[in-house]
């Protein structure tokens, strides 16, 4: 019985490193005690996401017709969830914008209007790799959220598992 | 020699506008950014999977090394089938 209320006692706290530490990468394994891993996973996917920031912007972030990089993303927390809310904010309007790529080809674009006072580039291979270290980094928090569920769903070694009432403990 | 610097632009705010807008020459660099991207990979991938966090840099160097040749080795591969639809296609056989 005192198994079962440590096991109950402790499974509330799990839960919560695990919507903690999909909201913080990182964090998750810093609740349950592996710090240094921790550390490691909140510095790297973290570089990764804002590195991804940097190259594209927030238009890398949450782009139409690619929902698999959209929902990738939003497993990478808080930078993506900020991000899209600054994104909302101050490129709220893109119009179609008709432009020469490296190709020579016109092509159409959804971008800011030119009277917007932000600065414009057409560059989509820099864009898509924008894009791909943000959802990567989504998907590497995943890899850590899965590594993290079986930590804490694995019985404590300290709690016998076919210990029932607690009759030894009583004494 | 010095890029431009992205401060003498006007409006760019860093982490919100995007970098190519006031550095255009980093567009041929592209290829460049898949090293980094290689090496967190290998970090958190290895960090998760080594039971000893002192073997989590070496094994993340190796598997970081046998991507990128994964990389060229499929580039190469996709060239040389590129030339050849290319060419069978160029003596009229498509």
């Amino acid at each position: 019985m005192a198994a079962a209320q440590t096991s109950s006692s402790t499974g509330g706290r799990d839960y919560a490193a695990l919507m903690l530490g999909w909201l913080v990468p990182g964090l998750g394994h810093y609740l349950v005690g592996d710090r240094k891993r921790a550390l490691i996973f909140a510095v790297a996917i973290h570089l990764l996401f804002f590195t991804g920031l940097l190259l594209g912007g927030v238009r890398a972030l949450d782009r139409p017709r690619q929902p698999l990089w959209d929902y990738s993303q939003y497993a990478a927390g808080w930078p993506t969830l900020v991000g899209v809310a600054i994104r909302n904010r101050v490129d709220p309007a893109l119009v179609p914008t008709r432009r020469v790529n490296s190709l020579g080809q016109t092509v159409t674009q959804m971008l800011p209007p030119p009277d917007a006072g932000r600065p414009v580039g057409f560059a989509p291979i820099i864009q898509g790799i924008a894009t791909a270290y943000c959802g990567l980094a989504g998907w590497l928090n995943l890899l850590v959220l899965v590594d993290l569920f079986m930590r804490v769903s694995e019985p404590s070694p300290a709690v016998p598992p076919a210990a029932a009432g607690g009759g030894a403990h009583a004494a | 020699m010095l890029p431009e610097c992205t401060l003498l632009v006007p409006g760019f705010i860093p982490l919100v506008d995007p970098l190519y807008a006031a550095v255009p020459h980093l567009t041929v660099l592209w290829m460049w950014f898949l090293l980094p991207l290689v090496a967190i990979i290998s970090v958190v991938y290895q960090t998760v999977r080594q039971p000893e966090l002192h073997k989590m840099p070496r094994a993340a160097l190796w598997m970081s090394i046998k991507i990128l040749v994964a990389f060229a080795l499929i580039g190469i591969g996709l060239n040389i089938l590129y030339n050849l639809v290319t060419a069978w296609h160029a003596a009229g056989h498509g």
